[in-house]
């Protein structure tokens, strides 16, 4: 209704788009530098928030890295556009531009920053505290292209037989004391609910449900800035969280953490048409979490459209481990309908229901220390129910 | 018994020059025909039409029969006739010579009995003649009583002694207004007074008309009458939007009031109302101009190749002349419409002074709110703390003595548009600005004065000083703040050299801009540069004092060595003492009247403005002062065929260089950062032409009709590819025709339409783009600018008035439906969060307007 009122009052409309929270294939949703911040003569492990859910297979990456400019001018071959234009040609002539190198392939990927980067500048220039920008692309593609076949993965970019995703991220550089981190998720709520890590967030067709992400108090960091007037103004990080999933609707796309506005989750199978429920019901929620000074911090979880016609899974008994890598089995009744079983903060891993037995099992996570834990049932008819005995993790 | 009454019809000029009547001539002595004889005995009846040439003063200069009605009848007319005398006609404002065409019926009737005057037991009729409705008087209006005759004053009165005694039947007649005839009882020695509400023939339009001898120095104006303004459709009356839709003047996207003239962009163009320069032509988005159409007296447009009057701009020319607000009455309006209220009061204080208060208020800040409020959650919504809102006023006071050349006018007038928003959810800014506003307003205070200094010199003084304020912000700490105090002073003298066929014009045409700018923002990035999240936190203030003095002075000569031909030549000074420079334009244009209905027609000038100081390009940190002023060479060549009094054509050709043009720099090919930039944020590299073809075929506003065909063909190219070579303007439009036409129809309805026609806008398409991990956003890759042009624009625009006419004012309902056919018109393109799917952005659909307007 927003939409269509805004088209009347400004101008006609089309068509809407797919929003641009639907991750429907190759998706770059963030980049990830550790640490946040450099000074001179450090690197950087980059990592990438990377999804095609049109491959099982991850996709290939390739990192660039730009010298940063020490003068804080901005300027940069990785982020002019005409350079970037050619790029994909340059490439797979193996003619990378001038001051591009290559940093990184997948997940290994580097960026260092030369310890004389200030040295154009004199001792004590405000610059050198101001800082700079080390800039980065990392080059995704929709395929698999093994790493002594670099120059392919450029020929994919310029041909476009496949979908591919030309990302730049930024890497403050400068000196001081004061460094920035990357902020810490705490927990993923949905619908009220705390979601454990390796757990379905559950959500009813046809009903929205409240989404939140929450960081650690450290997150939210004290910096300083300088106020053009030469005046230092103290500050407090504000964390912005922007949501997506492979279906459903969200409502607010980008939230601050600190906003009183409600982001709701609109499940599919809902009113838009072009949002159908999923064949298995299942899909996937993404929340990338940036502090605006270059810290960034990722979190998934799957989601489960449950149906309250299903029949609820009951549990009757649960086998005790002696190793942590025995199985957890269950036994009871329509188990097939149990979706997590949540012991403590986690939920066991590599679920699996055999339909001959009835039994199901699942395994311990590595994270889950030693002790006896109260088992949650989560199950896909949207129950939410205890074990009747406890799981003893050795 | 002869029997006459006045007709007053447009007629042609041997110089072709056009004016506006403002003031129609009356007749105050009226010398009866001698009946001949002969033709009384035999009861013939006859009609003499003759032209009539009035000099400036009102008198007869020159009288020709044009329909005879046989030698005896012309001779009698012609001889009464030449007797006449009129009160001076006005052009424009000025009196002026005109011709009439005039009637002069011979109806006979047997003489009355004669009757034994008794002076003391005499009847005296007087009364007053006024317009039903409007209660305007009419002067030069015919009472008939009994044999006997008058003409109305100037003040619609009149006097009949000596009316037969008893019931008698009262006629009036006047030009373009119906018959009225009233029954009176009249007895000895006693006064009938009375007041008549005559009505005329056909209301909110076509009034007669008289092109009169006002000097023609324009190669390429284009006037406007109030009336023909009034009646256009799609443009609610507004005769600033009306500019839109002549040749020359291209579509701006979604139609907003921006005027992009001969592919010039809108800072080129500049407006003036009473000589005086306005900041901002439209309310936002274009819906009113922020002057009240409905206090201007005529408006004039130059698309290009206008005279040294007028300097610091290279693009088009709007002046606006506001009118002198009523002496015969008090006079105004109310009107009512979807987005705001408008009234006007006018009124004569004395004989010489009258005065004008009108006032407008949009109310969207009042309903939008409550409409967004009533769909949408308010945590979602866009919340408004000041909805936009728009206001204007004016105030104006004018001695002008009657039948005077001299004036002295003092006027006010401002406007002001505001908004402020406020994002429920900031998150796009990790600032967390939520709290956008704008604030944009201007005010006037003019004194004006047009003196006749001795025989054949003239002066004429516009001084202005106003304020002007600029306000952006985006949260606390991003903001624009302006504020000038503009001071304008025009003094022109002219002296007129008949025996030279010359005439002088000297003029001091000082503008100053004193005033201060605050200015905080992320530094300036380049053209083509992805901007950086992080350098964009480091926010760059610069606060300037301003004192910008544009100093200009100007020669312009009008010759004419022999009547077909006119050469007007002049040169202009100006200078900027902002950035250091002063230049000189040289213009001339010639005029020659071929035949009696040709006219060809010429000029070539050279143009000077400032870069667009407005956006801060010649402050120093975020502009460059020193930046040259921005150019033009223009030549133009065309020709004016009038095929009747009201048909007229008129084609011309033109070419415009542009150079020095203001231009934003690109940013560096290569990724070396051993040094640090020096580079600037403009330079004065930019260039660019402009050339084409327009048409205007105009049907003049007559009784019944008007309308025109403006058709416009051009191309305009800017530099591009890092100024290497021409590539085609964003502004470029080839194609443009406008059609329109307004006819009167009985019962006091008036219906028009509108067609316009235009080339698609040009985009430029993306071939990619770029993913910001930092911003979390996607940076278009763009492809050759300009590249791609969007479908044509079509749209059938029709108004419906009907005015309700009472004794002592009126009552108009008009329903003016924009996009009749409720075509889907392409505007923009747009595009999906990364690029890679595009839809086409149409504009408005069907829009009816309904309005209701009182005018008494």
């Amino acid at each position: 209704m927003k939409r269509a009122l805004l088209c009347l009052l400004l101008a006609g409309c089309g068509e809407a788009f797919l929003p641009e929270t639907v991750v429907v294939d190759l998706r770059v949703l963030g980049v990830k530098a550790e640490p946040a911040e450099l000074r001179p003569g450090e690197a950087a492990t980059l990592t990438a928030l990377v999804k095609d859910p049109t491959r099982s297979a991850p996709p290939t990456i390739v990192w660039l890295g730009c010298d940063p400019d020490p003068f804080g001018q901005g300027r940069s071959a990785c982020s002019n556009p005409t350079v970037l234009q050619d790029l994909a040609s340059a490439g797979s002539s193996g003619m990378l531009p001038v001051g591009v190198h290559l940093i990184g392939f997948n997940d290994q990927a580097r960026y260092a920053v030369s310890k004389d980067l200030f040295s154009v500048l004199p001792e004590g220039d405000p610059r050198r505290l101001k800082g700079t920008v080390g800039q980065v692309l990392a080059l995704a593609v929709a395929d698999t292209v093994p790493p002594d076949q670099l120059g392919e993965v450029f020929k994919k970019v310029q041909s476009g037989e496949v979908k591919a995703v030309v990302t730049l991220f930024r890497i403050v550089v400068r000196e001081g004391e004061m460094r920035n981190t990357n902020p810490v998720p705490a927990r993923l709520l949905v619908g009220g609910e705390a979601i454990a890590p390796g757990a379905h967030a559950l959500v009813k067709q046809g009903e929205d449900s409240v989404v939140a992400l929450e960081a650690t108090e450290a997150s939210f960091e004290p910096y300083t800035q300088t106020q053009p007037d030469g005046t230092v103004e103290s500050k407090t990080e504000r964390l912005i969280s922007a949501w997506y999933s492979t279906s459903g609707r969200f409502s607010q796309p980008r939230l601050a953490l600190d906003s009183d506005v409600e982001d709701r989750f609109s499940p599919p199978g809902g009113e838009e048409p072009k949002d159908p429920l999923p064949e298995r019901r299942e899909g996937q929620l993404y929340v990338v979490l940036r502090d605006a000074r270059g810290g960034n911090a990722f979190r998934e979880s799957a989601f489960y459209v449950c149906d309250e016609g299903r029949a609820r899974p009951v549990v009757r008994t649960v086998s005790t481990p002696s190793t942590r890598d025995d199985v957890v089995v269950l036994e009871g009744e329509h188990l097939e309908q149990l979706l997590d079983v949540v012991a403590g903060p986690v939920a066991l891993e590599q679920p699996f229901f055999d339909a001959a037995s009835g039994r199901w099992s699942g395994r311990i996570p590595k994270g889950l220390v030693k002790g006896e834990y109260p088992l949650g049932l989560r199950g896909k008819d949207c129950s939410r129910t205890s074990a009747p005995v406890s799981l003893v993790v050795p | 018994m002869p029997f006459a009454f006045l007709v007053v019809l447009a007629l042609g000029q041997a110089d072709g020059g056009a004016g506006v009547l403002t003031k129609a001539p009356a007749l105050v002595r009226q010398v009866e025909a001698r009946f001949p004889p002969a033709l009384a005995d035999a009861g013939a009846s006859g009609t003499v039409v003759m032209e009539l040439d009035l000099g400036a003063d009102g008198k007869v200069l020159d009288v020709r029969v044009t329909t005879s009605a046989g030698a005896e009848f012309d001779l009698a007319a012609l001889e009464a006739v030449r007797q006449f005398e009129f009160t001076p006609a006005e052009v424009d404002g000025v009196p002026a010579a005109v011709r009439l065409s005039y009637s002069y019926e011979f109806l006979f009737r047997p003489a009355p009995v004669a009757e034994v005057p008794d002076a003391g037991l005499e009847a005296v009729f007087s009364g007053r003649i006024v317009e039903r409705g409007t209660r305007e008087p009419l002067g030069g209006a015919i009472v008939s009583v009994g044999g006997l005759e008058v003409v109305t004053g100037d003040d619609g009165r009149f006097e009949l002694r000596g009316v037969p005694e008893g019931q008698q039947q009262v006629t009036v007649s006047a030009v373009d207004h119906a018959r009225y005839v009233e029954r009176e009882d009249f007895v000895p020695g006693t006064r009938t007074e009375v007041t008549y509400h005559v009505r005329r023939e056909v209301y909110g339009g076509g009034e007669t008309v008289v092109r009169g001898k006002k000097e023609r120095k324009e190669v390429a104006q284009i006037s406007l009458r109030q009336e023909e303004i009034r009646l256009i459709p799609g443009t609610q009356g507004d005769a600033f939007k009306v500019i839109q839709n002549l040749p020359g003047v291209a579509r701006a996207p979604f139609g907003i009031g921006l005027l992009v003239v001969r592919g010039s962009k809108p800072w080129d163009t500049r407006t003036y109302v009473d000589e005086t320069f306005i900041p901002l032509l439209f309310h936002f988005g274009g819906l009113f101009a922020t002057y009240n159409a409905n206090l201007l007296q005529d408006l004039s447009f130059s698309p290009g190749s206008f005279g040294v009057p007028y300097g610091r701009s290279i693009g088009g020319l709007v002046e606006a002349t506001a009118r002198t607000p009523s002496q015969k009455g008090v006079h105004g309006y109310a009107d009512v419409n979807v987005v705001d209220a408008s009234a006007l009061v006018e009124m004569p204080l004395s004989q010489s002074w009258s005065a004008a208060v009108s006032v407008r208020r949009s109310y969207i800040d009042i309903l939008l709110p409550a409409v967004l409020g009533a769909f949408v959650k308010a945590k979602e919504a866009l919340s408004f703390t000041v909805a936009p809102r728009y206001a204007d006023w004016q105030v104006r006071a004018e001695w002008k003595p009657p039948d005077a050349r001299k004036r002295f006018f003092v006027s006010y007038f401002g406007s002001s548009d505001a908004l402020k928003v406020l994002l429920p959810n900031p998150a796009l800014d990790p600032e967390g600005r939520g709290e956008f506003g704008t604030f944009i307003a201007y005010q006037r205070a003019v004194v004006g004065l047009d003196w006749p200094l001795a025989d054949g010199v003239s002066y004429r003084m516009r001084t202005s000083v106003g304020l002007d304020q600029v306000r952006f912000s985006a949260g606390s700490d991003l903001f624009a703040d302006a504020t000038t105090v503009p001071v304008q002073m025009r003094h022109v003298v002219t002296r007129e050299l008949p025996d030279e066929h010359l005439a002088l014009s000297l003029g001091l045409d000082v503008l100053a801009l004193p005033g201060k700018v605050s200015l905080q923002s992320p530094p300036v990035f380049k053209l083509d540069q992805i901007p950086d999240p992080f350098l964009s936190r480091q926010l760059i203030r610069e606060d300037a004092a301003q004192s910008a003095v544009e100093p200009g002075l100007f020669l312009d000569a009008v010759w004419k060595p022999v009547p077909a031909l006119k050469v007007v030549s002049g040169v202009r000074f100006d200078g900027d003492t902002t950035m250091g420079k002063a230049w000189v334009d040289p213009r001339l244009a010639v005029f020659w009247n071929v035949f009696e209905p040709t006219t060809l027609k010429a000029a070539a000038g050279l143009y000077h403005q400032p870069p667009d100081y407005r956006q801060g390009q010649l402050l120093q940190k975020f502009g460059n002062p020193n930046l040259k002023p921005e150019g033009a060479r223009q030549l133009m060549v065309g020709a004016e065929q009038r095929f009747t009094e009201a048909i007229s054509l008129d084609v011309q050709f033109y070419y415009k260089s542009l150079f020095d043009q203001s231009r934003q720099t690109l940013a560096l090919d290569s990724g070396d950062v051993s040094t640090s930039a020096t580079d600037l944020n403009y330079t004065s590299t930019g260039f660019g032409r402009s050339f084409g073809m327009e048409v205007l075929l105009r049907h003049q506003l007559t009784k019944n009709f008007f309308g025109w065909v403006a058709y416009s063909l051009s191309r305009t190219e800017r530099d591009y590819f890092q100024g290497k070579q021409y590539g085609p303007s964003p502004l470029d439009q080839p194609h443009n025709l406008v059609a329109l036409a307004s006819y009167k129809l009985p019962f006091d309805f008036i219906l028009g339409a509108k067609i316009r026609y235009t080339s698609g806008a040009l985009s430029t398409p993306y071939v990619g783009a770029l993913y910001d991990a930092n911003g979390n956003y996607h940076f278009p890759l763009f492809g050759t600018p300009n590249s791609r042009r969007l479908p044509d624009f079509f749209q059938l625009d029709v108004r419906l008035d009907k005015r309700f006419v009472f004794k002592d004012w009126m009552l108009a309902l008009y329903l003016d439906v924009q996009n009749v056919t409720n075509r889907r018109n392409v505007e923009a393109v747009s595009y999906n969060y990364d690029y890679t799917q595009q839809q086409y952005v149409t504009g408005l659909p069907i829009l009816p307007v309904l309005g209701v307007r009182g005018e008494w």
